[in-house]
């Protein structure tokens, strides 16, 4: 029907549904794009090699086909590097395994007690599906460096080949539990795999799954999803409902969504009062609610549940150490971790450090000299370095900073140690840059430094350094000490 | 059209002030049963037309349209609300900047956040329920900002630090967890846990409790007489206070 002045008011108001349509569609088109950029934007670069097989990989990594995608991110990566390697590492990346076999072969006969040969070997053995090989291998450098990512994923990798599910469960918990990611891409493209095979098996272990697509989320976030719903699965089938239950927690806390992340945890602790990772991970999440008194009943119950493991005892010693200041429980603690644990370095250490503390130096020098007995440690070294220092044995002290330096030059503690060593030979110039170099290796307060400025005549410099320090901590009261007296020495100074 | 385009920048100038009120409603923070949420709720709702106005309007010139008489009538009902609160923020902004009152701490507790978690994470902008502190003892809702979000939840005992006000209406400056009461929660289980009553007595130093203060540090020396040092940093910490307060 035409209006009166001969307008179309039909085709006019097709017109405009049209438009609204097209602008719906392209609104649609808009977002899912949007959301498909910012899916592929989170996720690592290494599923974007610039390669046909890598884009083959990726497809097929899309399509949730992981054995797939696996096969052709290792062709991709095949084809980019040499074939004739002359390491073992290397030719396991070239995907030539009897050369990456053989060269390892020859390493280890070099050096026994080489680790990276001994993983190639335990990677070509899981490829090959020898997974008893494979866990014997991988378990000689478990022997040496017990959290080995690397190590720790290919024997939980061969062990859920192996239908031990609880054995692969734990070393897979054991793996994330760390703060760190594996050094070897194969592993990675081992554990894509297996990521796809578990999953196609008639029964298969929906935890181990839901585990390990959780530390595939590492490369991919959207993977967490994926996570979720084999978690989510396990705890219907009542597959280790409770670190199912954690896998869930750990998922929403990734998502921030931190109040139902802790009633995950609780449920896991209610169906497993000794899964330690729950109980840490509650404990995580009531510290960052400032909740010192849950998170230390929580860190207790983990102590109690599992002494031996050094992990647990660590996060215990931190609580009762730098949270609560408790030396004295902290003490107890630590002796009964050694006892538990003779054979580790870092008991040693934090033993040692505890006795240091409470000014037990001669037990303190005995318990660091027996850490680096068992490993060269850093914070061993400085640690009694610290203890003779307490005990006016100065050139050992010096000796002991030394050594830490040489093994870890970015740790601050040492630098503090010589520079006070230095001070008190009134060596001032060797002082000061022990001190500088502390400072610019982030030691927390070097109000010492700051005194030195002042003695030595550097004014403006113990101004400055003053200046920092107190903007950190403004109550430090050596730090406002120092600059009342730095401002009087200053105004003495000045042309009256 | 050039007339146009410079009344839409108008909008967005206004929107821009919208924006400015709500931070000082949030910052400059009143405590309120209901209306400073509502407040800054309206000045949030009112901020957002307003910047959609004046997108819409620039955009209608760009096209040679006339700005459509809903758009017209909607922009005078914005820009009166969004004045009114931008002179309700000045206000508040200038009652909390100007204030040289010390604060005043009360040991309450959160009954509930609005919008708690939800599938996209934390909300940066809500509000929380507190027990009241205060007769008549009705809830009282305080803005929370998105910084302060993820420390609190339901539950929680907290200290709010309120203050005069320049021109006399209460303003809280801060909103804490009770240290106070979680330490003695733990002085209970761990009683030599040093670092628990350093933490806890720098904390009622931080909050003008000066009394309490010392006889934490009382407390402490009694349990730790080797500690020398400890002692002598909270004097300097208690000394200029004790004569700021003389």
């Amino acid at each position: 029907m035409d209006e009166p002045g001969g307008a179309p008011v039909g085709k006019a108001s097709r017109k405009r549904s049209t438009k609204i349509q097209t602008l719906g569609i392209a609104s649609i088109v808009l977002l899912v794009g949007l959301a498909a950029l910012d899916r592929v934007g989170r996720m690592d670069v290494r599923f974007f090699a610039d390669s046909w097989p890598a884009a083959r990989g990726f497809v097929h990594y899309l399509a949730a086909d992981f054995g797939g995608a696996a096969h052709w991110y290792r062709v991709s990566i095949a084809s980019s590097v040499n074939p004739r390697q002359t390491s073992s590492s290397g030719a396991l990346l070239a995907g030539n395994h009897e050369l990456a076999e053989a060269l390892a072969r020859r390493e280890l006969t070099q050096h026994p007690e080489a680790l990276a040969p001994a993983l190639t070997l335990a990677e070509i053995a899981l490829a090959r599906a020898q997974n008893s090989e494979a866990l014997e291998q991988a378990g000689r450098v478990l022997k040496v460096q017990a959290d080995d990512i690397d190590a720790l994923l290919v024997t939980a990798l061969a062990q859920a080949r192996r239908h031990e599910r609880a054995a692969a469960l734990d070393t897979l918990k054991r793996a994330l539990r760390q703060d760190r990611l594996e050094r070897r891409y194969t592993v990675f493209l081992a554990a894509l795999q297996a990521a796809g095979e578990l999953a196609v098996l008639d029964d298969p272990p929906l935890c181990i799954l839901a585990h390990i697509h959780r530390y595939l989320s590492a490369y991919d976030p959207a993977r967490v999803d994926t996570a979720a719903q084999y978690a989510q699965r396990a705890i219907e089938a009542g597959d280790q409902a409770d670190d199912a239950l954690v896998t869930l927690a750990t998922v929403h806390a990734a998502r921030g969504q931190r109040r139902r992340a802790l009633e995950e945890f609780e449920k896991a602790i209610a169906v497993n009062p000794s899964n330690t990772t729950a109980l840490l991970g509650a404990a995580r999440l009531r510290a960052a609610r400032g909740e010192l008194a849950a998170e230390y009943q929580l860190v207790q119950a983990a102590f109690q549940a599992r002494p031996d493991d050094p992990f647990v005892a660590e996060r215990m010693h931190d609580v009762l150490t730098r949270r609560l200041g408790d030396y004295r429980q902290a003490l107890a603690m630590d002796e009964t971790a050694v006892a538990a644990r003779p054979d580790d370095p870092q008991a040693w250490s934090r033993l040692g450090a505890v006795q240091s503390r409470l000014g037990e130096h001669e037990a303190a020098l005995r318990s660091f000299g027996r850490s680096v007995e068992l490993k060269a440690l850093a914070e061993a070294h400085e640690g009694m370095g610290d203890a003779l220092r307490q005990l006016e044995r100065y050139d050992e002290a010096a000796t002991a900073y030394e050594r830490a330096v040489k093994i870890d030059a970015y740790r601050p503690g040492p630098f503090v140690g010589l520079a006070l060593l230095h001070a008190r030979e009134q060596r001032y110039p060797q002082a000061l840059d022990a001190y500088e170099q502390a400072r610019r290796l982030g030691a927390d307060q070097v109000v010492e430094l700051c005194a030195l400025y002042h003695e030595t005549g550097k004014l403006s410099r113990a101004m400055g350094c003053l200046q920092d320090v107190l903007a950190r901590d403004p109550e430090n009261p050596r730090g406002r000490t120092l600059m009342e007296q730095v401002q009087r020495t200053a105004a003495s100074r000045r042309p009256a | 059209m050039i007339a146009q385009i410079r009344s839409g920048f108008c909008y967005l100038a206004l929107a821009v002030l919208g924006a400015w009120s709500v931070w000082a409603q949030f910052f400059y923070r009143a405590s309120q049963p209901y209306l400073t949420v509502l407040m800054a709720v309206l000045t949030l709702v009112a901020t957002g037309v307003m910047l959609a106005l004046g997108f819409v309007r620039i955009y209608r010139a760009l096209q040679r349209k006339p700005p459509k008489r809903l758009v017209r009538l909607g922009y005078r009902a914005c820009g009166f609300v969004v004045v009114a609160f931008t002179l309700w923020g000045a206000f508040l902004f200038a009652n909390g900047r100007l204030d040289r009152s010390d604060p005043v701490a009360h040991a309450t507790e959160i009954v509930g956040i609005a919008g708690s978690e939800t599938g996209m994470g934390i909300i940066p902008f809500t509000w929380m329920e507190l027990r009241p502190w205060r007769e008549p003892r009705r809830p009282q809702r305080l803005l929370v900002r998105g910084d302060e979000r993820p420390r609190f939840f339901n539950g929680q005992p907290v200290v709010v630090l309120t203050r005069r006000g320049y021109f006399g209406v209460a303003w809280v400056s801060a909103v804490e967890p009770d240290v106070a009461r979680q330490s003695r929660e733990i002085l209970k289980l761990t009683p030599r846990a040093s670092q628990v009553y350093k933490d806890l007595i720098r904390f009622y130093v931080r909050i003008g409790r000066l009394d309490e203060a010392r006889r934490t540090a009382g407390e402490y020396t009694a349990q730790f007489p080797d500690d020398r040092d400890f002692p002598v940093q909270v004097a300097s910490l208690l000394n200029p206070r004790d004569r700021s307060n003389h």
